[in-house]
């Protein structure tokens, strides 16, 4: 085997691994044999035993952490690159829209309902106070009829005040983390 | 040698020789490999974890037309060196405590080991 026939199968053996370390550790070798020289070149070789022995040391990325032993049990197989979430993941994501995407819609819309509801509650309770007041003296039982009515409306409307508090201040943060959480736990099935 | 050189050994070797100056992969390994034995092809494994945790990096010098690439250490390389080597004198002394416990301690220990 020949320096350069050496590096080629490096490289095919290194194939898979982000391309800037893997350009990093061919330069590594191929600076190794220029500083060793021309003649040291067939020792070099030996010494190194086969470009799959480098690969699968360069792969287990752990340098010395098995005891370097001049056993040839450590020129077990290149350990497979380190899992990225796959590609099913995201194909999954996307085929789940539909389910996740309308149940999202769904909660901002329940959301949005109640805020217009209690919104509306307001306003119409406002509005028969001061028109039950208008006609307290020319119509005295509508007007106080009215004027109860709106009475009414803003008390319930005050009685969503702790709800809607409870709900500005933890939901509002506690949204994020939840997104956060579901995402974790889709990763982490993914991986799986 | 019946002893071999662990990670942490192999280490503190690489970060002890950059210690001395700046040096090159192949010089590197030679220093080494006149002292212990590895295989040659442990190194690059190991020059590139400690350039990972940022306990030494790399530039490029041209040398004779083509590229060579110097390693240095970082201040966290120095801090990590410091460390190994007062954790090394500590070793050692457990160790001979132990192997050496049956040698005349007179002109300090005088260990061949065959």
């Amino acid at each position: 085997m020949t320096r350069s026939e050496f590096i080629l199968e490096l490289a095919a053996k290194l194939e898979g691994m982000p391309e800037n370390e893997r350009q990093d550790a061919l330069q590594y070798y191929e600076e190794y044999f220029d500083d060793a020289g021309p003649e040291n070149e067939q020792a070099v070789i030996a010494e190194l035993k086969s470009p799959a022995a480098v690969a699968a040391r360069i792969w287990a990325g752990n340098g010395g952490k098995t005891p370097s032993a001049p056993s040839s049990a450590q020129e077990a197989e290149a350990s497979p690159p380190k899992e990225r979430p796959s590609a099913v993941f995201w194909v999954l994501l996307c085929l789940l829209s539909p389910i996740w995407g309308s149940l999202l819609i769904t909660a901002a819309a329940v959301l949005l309902a109640l805020a217009v509801t209690l919104g509306a509650l307001l306003i119409s309770g406002l509005l028969c106070v001061v028109v039950g007041l208008c006609h307290l003296l020319s119509d005295p039982l509508n007007g106080v009829y009215t004027f109860s009515i709106g009475l009414a409306a803003i008390g319930l409307t005050i009685m969503t005040v702790p709800g809607v508090l409870w709900l500005v201040q933890k939901g509002i943060p506690a949204l994020p983390r939840g997104v956060r959480r579901i995402w974790d736990s889709a990763v982490r099935f993914a991986h799986q | 040698m019946a002893f071999q050189i662990g990670s942490s050994l192999l280490d503190a070797c690489v970060l002890s020789i950059l210690a001395q100056g700046d040096a090159y992969g192949y010089r590197i390994t030679q220093q080494i490999r006149n002292i212990v034995d590895i295989s040659e092809s442990t190194l690059y494994p190991v020059l590139r974890r400690l350039q990972k945790d940022g306990a030494m990096e790399s530039y490029d010098q041209p040398f004779q037309g083509r590229n060579r690439r110097y390693y240095r250490l970082t201040a966290r390389g120095i801090e990590l060196y410091l460390d190994y080597q007062t954790q090394w004198e500590d070793f050692k002394q457990r160790i001979d405590q132990i192997i050496l416990a049956g040698v005349s301690t007179e002109g300090g220990t005088n260990n061949d080991q065959k």
